[in-house]
């Protein structure tokens, strides 16, 4: 009799326990997944601002990294880009940050830092390091490709992430950039085709993608069709460079 | 063994009884599955920006801080299984701007597994402080602007003081309103003194060829000044005079 009521009870007890609502699960946000393999990617006369002069700032080229492709600065304030070119014939190179206050990115959820990647040693080949600026021009194509692979990891400790732009080189600031501006044409006395040109130096920059991917990246040119010795007569706002990207979370960038 | 068994049953009685009583009472209606559960803004630093979903009357509102200087917004959305919403969740809310200056209607439709539709109106309310615009004349006094477009070059400046200004230029806009309440192509606001929240400069200049936008417009007479600081704007009470000779 006992036994019947306890088993009676136990089944009362444990039907009226188990009415838990399961919570729904919350919807994936949308976006589409298209992003790229590891490897090394070259992109080539990217048009930035087509109209660009040295006068003004010219349209903002907002760059996703992880797509390897363009996105439109009305999603500035996204996680859809890493960088962006911005600024006077799009030299200045700014992640995607949203707190870095004044940045382009400002406000939005973006954690993209950057680094630029100096070695003195590896400069004197090409750079008066007291006077910074290039030794002669061209600069050796080869030392890009040089710079390019021998950065095969990330080192926060040498060389810090921020949260600014990396720009020209030690132009009207002291940090160093990737790129030296020849503002009066110094570097070729007497010639006016030769003044408020950029020239892109060996160095490579380091960024932390949005989404935590690291990657290099070297400037190649800012003039249309890739010159090694541009002038005035070179049209800017034609980008070519070339970054890694590693894909796997780590800080490998021995990538070929 | 016996009186431990009927302890035991005595035990088992309160605990059920205690489990049951919670059963007893009647379930709510069920809720309708064409509803939107959650909805927030996740494109900025830290913790999202949760909207209130108002089953009432069909509506959500977000509230948009101005310091964030958000001009974009992407949602996250969740609904009950198995509904569907459109535009769908991540759907961007592009040039915020354009919404507080011009409005904007937007909408989201829940259609749920059976079939059943209901309509979300999204209401975006900017806490933002008070845009002030000091005057540049009196009702007696009328500041007076010449811009002579006979020379290579010319300019005025128009200077204005006053608080609820963005540190950034690109959230705010200076236009001249005529005496017919017709807005001009919009001013050149100077980049010199950026990052100020009491002091903008707009700049009209006669440099360019062709001119620009608002000189070309610009006739001799009375404007009235309007400033749009992010999602507030604000006009003078008294017009200034422009000549264009």
């Amino acid at each position: 009799m006992y036994r019947k009521l306890l088993w009676c009870l136990l089944l009362t007890a444990a039907a009226a326990c188990s009415k838990d609502d399961a919570p729904a699960k919350p919807e994936e946000p949308g976006g589409d997944g298209n992003t790229v393999k590891t490897g090394v990617y070259r992109v080539v006369n990217l048009a930035a601002d087509t109209t660009a002069t040295s006068g003004g700032n010219a349209v903002s080229l907002y760059y996703s990294l992880e797509e390897n492709k363009v996105i439109p600065e009305s999603q500035r304030q996204t996680g859809n880009w890493d960088i962006v070119f911005y600024g006077i014939y799009n030299s200045s190179v700014y992640p995607n940050n949203g707190a870095a206050l004044g940045s382009p990115g400002y406000g939005g959820p973006g954690r993209a830092v950057i680094s630029v990647v100096v070695n003195r040693k590896f400069d004197a080949q090409y750079y008066d390091t007291l006077q910074y600026k290039p030794l002669q021009l061209p600069i050796d194509r080869n030392l890009f490709a040089t710079a390019f692979e021998s950065v095969k990891t990330v080192e926060e400790d040498k060389f810090p992430f921020i949260t600014r732009d990396i720009g020209l080189d030690h132009f009207q600031s002291g940090f160093d950039g990737w790129g030296h501006y020849d503002f009066y044409g110094l570097l070729f006395p007497g010639d006016p085709k030769k003044s408020h040109v950029v020239y892109t130096m060996p160095r490579v920059m380091v960024i932390k993608t949005h989404k935590g991917h690291y990657a290099k990246l070297m400037m190649e040119n800012i003039y249309k069709d890739n010159p090694a010795n541009p002038t005035r007569d070179n049209k800017p706002g034609f980008i070519t460079f070339r970054y890694a990207i590693q894909m796997d979370g780590s800080k490998n960038l021995d990538i070929q | 063994m016996q009186l431990y068994l009927r302890q035991f049953a005595a035990a088992l009685f309160i605990l059920a009884f205690a489990a049951c009583t919670k059963t007893e009472t009647i379930d709510p209606a069920p809720e309708a599955q064409n509803r939107i559960i959650t909805y927030s803004i996740v494109n900025v630093q830290g913790d999202p920006i949760s909207g209130a979903v108002n089953d009432r009357d069909s509506s959500i509102t977000i509230y948009i801080p101005f310091y964030r200087q958000l001009v974009v917004l992407e949602p996250e959305i969740t609904v009950p299984e198995g509904a569907t919403v459109t535009p769908v969740s991540g759907t961007l809310i592009e040039d915020l701007l354009d919404v507080f200056r011009n409005g904007r209607d937007i909408k989201y439709t829940v259609t749920a597994k059976d079939g059943s539709k209901r309509t979300y109106t999204l209401r975006i309310v900017v806490q933002q402080p008070d845009l002030v615009l000091d005057e540049l004349s009196t009702a007696t006094d009328i500041a007076e602007f010449t811009i002579d477009t006979r020379l290579a070059y010319d300019a005025i400046h128009i200077k204005l003081t006053g608080s609820g200004f963005m540190e950034e230029n690109e959230l705010m806009k200076m236009v001249l309103v005529d005496e017919t309440g017709r807005e001009l192509s919009p001013i050149g606001l100077s980049t010199t003194n950026v990052g100020n929240i009491h002091l903008i400069i707009g700049s009209i200049t006669k440099f360019t060829d062709p001119q620009e936008p608002v000189l070309q417009e610009l006739k001799t007479g009375l404007y009235k000044i309007k400033v749009y600081s992010y999602g507030k704007n604000a006009t003078t009470k008294f017009p200034v005079k422009i000549n264009k000779l």
